[in-house]
């Protein structure tokens, strides 16, 4: 070795430095069996996936999370592990799994590959989609054209009730991938349109009720929380019909295989058990055909 | 007989048809055009050789035969009397239809100055009914009155729509019409099929011209050159506006306008020019509605004449008007604008208004058809006879195409309708078969 001793005590050093975050991060295991405690990250007002009610939390995503809980009572031999619920918020989700804040965040989100920098994601455990909410005197022609069928099928001629009324504004939440896909679709959908954005669902539920838009898109399964809401607005409905599909998953810490494997694990068993179903019909609107499938392609054999 | 003083002349009758056709068709034309992009004006070069076609026909019809009673008197022709009365039902049934419709987008379209109106089902229903009766009003004084008050309105298609295809030349920049041309990539083949539906039933209501043959001076020499002309004239109009439009705004901006003319205007000139233009095309959509009672109450009038709507059709006021017959189609009108109050009525008024171009172009082929025995009759000559059977067959197939396009709901039932019409005739036909006599009777039953 030609490296002189100094240069090589630096390099060491500055790479024992640089991967303590890592290595601190990378053993979940061992940090649950050290502690006995099992943190589930959450976002609280997300149901019917998580929900915070008092220091606990309830939804879909949670009763996955304590299968996975189960699971490591299990493997690890921890029949007395504790479960502790830690909410988090959006902008800090990321970094709380990431720094080992929490073990795991329930609340499912989509895997993106800038995420993917950060942390790691279990297989899917929901199929979120794109869709839309309407008022229930929604014009004719704009149920047509979000059910994807022709704005008038009957002729255009002198005597068409003019579209010149139906000057219609949509709404979706800032800087999605909602909006740039409205944004495309807008030209052909067929009637006159106009795009506003809003903060979060709750802001574009009210635009609609209020008559100041025309269709809000958001996720199916938070749209219909929304409206089922106590005190929601009545005059409203969400149509049958998906934009857009995404799978969305469960964060877990990134580099750490062991982990991410007795999460799946769980998981897919879970599938094959036929608890995901259960919880399906408990929490979110049941299955159908296309849904099972999508529970086959999502478990791992 | 009415003096002639009463009557409308060829200048009146002609502003009569261009004005029936645009009505409030023309308003959104542009917007509808540019959402397909600029390619979709190459749908004219089918759509106004088809139309003008049409316009020919009936034309030659109205030279041969100087009849009164319009389509429905062509369709006698060779459809004999049952023919005249299934093509006056389904025709009257199609503009008191139309006619609602074309009052609830006018006031639509005045929502901008009385924003009123726009605060729900009951102010647009008001409107509607209010423009119903102040239209059929307006009627009371006889053609001549309508012609005179047609031949002002028109002024409300002629400056910002006929004006815009003038000097909106000197505005209009070729490379912004080029941008336009094809926005969203589609195969020239497929862009011109779905602009067709844009232009296609664009010209109905050139059969106007002959519905008023009762009411017009000359009508030998004046419904067939109105009726030619008020096409030429709506056809011109149509091609060169929306062509100048595209190469003034650009296509984005175009394509999401609720008021493309009153747009181009404020760009233009100032938005108080296009505030202005936007009154003005609502008046010439009030001026059509008031034409096409007037063409409602006309038909309605000849068709009792014959003995096959009721009486009270036919009976005119000092003024040539049917004013009894305008005020039973007022009365018809105002309970389906009512209707539509309720939302989901109003749906199904939009169903009923598709039907109404239905039981409007089974007329122009029964009328059309007419022609063959009407040159027939007038024992026209081998060359005349073919160039016109080339015309005919040209606008058979550009009616047929039109009603096939109307798809099978409105076809649908407009078929039922047409049934329903067979069953009227059965009861009003005996009017038109000699009973048999006492004598024949005996001797079949000795």
């Amino acid at each position: 070795m030609n490296v002189p001793f100094a240069t090589t005590t630096r390099l060491l050093l500055a790479f024992a430095l640089s991967t303590l975050p890592l290595v601190a991060g990378a053993n979940t295991l061992e940090r649950v069996r050290s502690s006995h405690t099992f943190t589930l990250g959450y976002l609280p007002d997300l149901a019917p996936f998580s929900k915070q009610e008092g220091d606990k939390a309830s939804g879909y995503a949670i009763d996955l999370c304590l299968k996975v809980a189960d699971k490591l009572k299990s493997e690890l031999g921890l029949p007395d592990l504790q479960v502790h619920y830690q909410p988090v918020t959006v902008s800090d989700q990321v970094s709380a799994v990431s720094q080992g804040k929490v073990d795991i965040l329930c609340t499912p989100t989509p895997p993106t590959l800038e995420r993917r920098k950060m942390i790691s994601y279990s297989i899917p455990i929901y199929t979120a989609g794109l869709s839309v909410v309407v008022r229930n005197d929604a014009a004719e022609p704009l149920l047509n054209v979000l059910n994807g069928k022709v704005a008038n099928t009957g002729p255009t001629w002198r005597a068409s009730i003019n579209n010149g009324l139906a000057n219609h504004t949509y709404a979706t939440i800032e800087g999605g991938v909602t909006e740039d896909w409205i944004r495309e679709q807008m030209r052909l959908l067929g009637v006159i349109a106009s795009l506003v954005t809003v903060a979060n669902n709750d802001e574009g539920i009210k635009l609609v009720a209020d008559g100041k838009a025309d269709a809000f898109f958001s996720e199916r399964m938070l749209l219909r929380n929304e409206i089922a809401k106590e005190g929601a607005a009545k005059n409203l409905m969400i149509l049958d019909r998906i934009f857009e599909y995404s799978p969305v998953a469960m964060m877990v810490d990134r580099n750490d295989e062991d982990f991410r494997l007795l999460v799946d694990t769980a998981l897919s068993e879970a599938y094959y058990s036929g608890f995901v179903e259960k919880a399906y019909n408990q929490y979110l609107d049941g299955t159908n055909p296309t849904v099972k499938k999508l529970f086959r392609v999502y478990a791992l054999p | 007989m009415a003096d002639s003083s009463k009557k409308m002349s060829l200048m009146g009758l002609t502003t009569l048809v261009t004005v029936n056709m645009m009505g409030s068709g023309i308003i959104m034309l542009p917007t509808n055009m540019a959402q397909l992009g600029a390619v979709s004006l190459l749908s004219w070069i089918f759509t106004a050789i088809g139309s003008m076609a049409i316009a020919y026909c009936f034309a030659q019809c109205g030279v041969f035969c100087a009849r009164s009673g319009g389509l429905s008197a062509y369709t006698e022709e060779a459809h004999s009397k049952s023919g005249f009365f299934l093509c006056s039902y389904l025709y009257f049934l199609s503009l008191a239809i139309a006619n609602v419709a074309v009052a609830i987008s006018a006031v639509g379209y005045m929502t901008a100055f009385l924003p009123w109106l726009g605060t729900g089902a009951i102010p647009l229903c008001v409107g509607t009914i209010a423009l119903i009766w102040l239209t059929t009003f307006a009627n009371f004084g006889g053609p001549g009155i309508t012609g005179k008050i047609g031949a002002f309105t028109v002024w409300g298609v002629i400056i910002p729509v006929a004006g815009l295809s003038i000097i909106g030349w000197f505005w209009f920049k070729p490379d912004v019409l080029a941008a336009a041309w094809n926005p969203n990539s589609l195969p020239i083949s497929e862009a011109i099929a779905k602009a067709i539906p844009l232009t296609l039933w664009a010209f109905l209501g050139m059969e106007s011209a002959a519905q008023a043959t009762d009411a017009v001076e000359n009508p030998k020499r004046n419904v067939p050159l109105a009726c030619l002309f008020g096409t030429l004239g709506a056809a011109v109009v149509y091609v060169l506006s929306t062509t100048v439009i595209q190469g003034i705004i650009p296509n984005a901006e175009l394509a999401k306008s609720s008021a493309p003319f009153a747009l181009v205007y404020a760009t233009i000139f100032s938005p108080m020019v296009g505030n202005i233009v936007m009154a003005l095309a609502v008046m010439a959509c009030v001026g059509s509605l008031l034409g096409w009672q007037f063409t409602l109450a006309q038909t309605a009038k000849m068709t009792a004449d014959q003995n096959l709507f009721l009486k009270l059709f036919s009976k005119v006021n000092s003024m040539n008007a049917p004013v009894v017959g305008m005020i039973v189609c007022g009365v018809l009108q105002t309970l389906m604008a009512l209707s539509t109050i309720s939302p989901d009525a109003a749906a199904q008024f939009s169903k009923l208004v598709s039907l109404a171009a239905v039981t409007n172009l089974i007329p122009y082929i029964t009328a059309l058809t007419g022609l063959l025995v009407i040159m027939h009759k007038a024992g026209v000559s081998q060359a005349i006879y073919s160039r016109n059977v080339v015309v005919l067959i040209i606008a058979i197939t550009y009616s047929l195409y039109a009603l096939y396009a109307c798809g099978k709901d409105a076809v649908m039932g407009g078929t039922l309708v047409l049934a329903v019409g067979y069953l009227l005739y059965g009861f009003l036909a005996k009017r038109f078969t000699e009973a048999p006599s006492a004598n024949q009777a005996r001797a079949g039953n000795p």
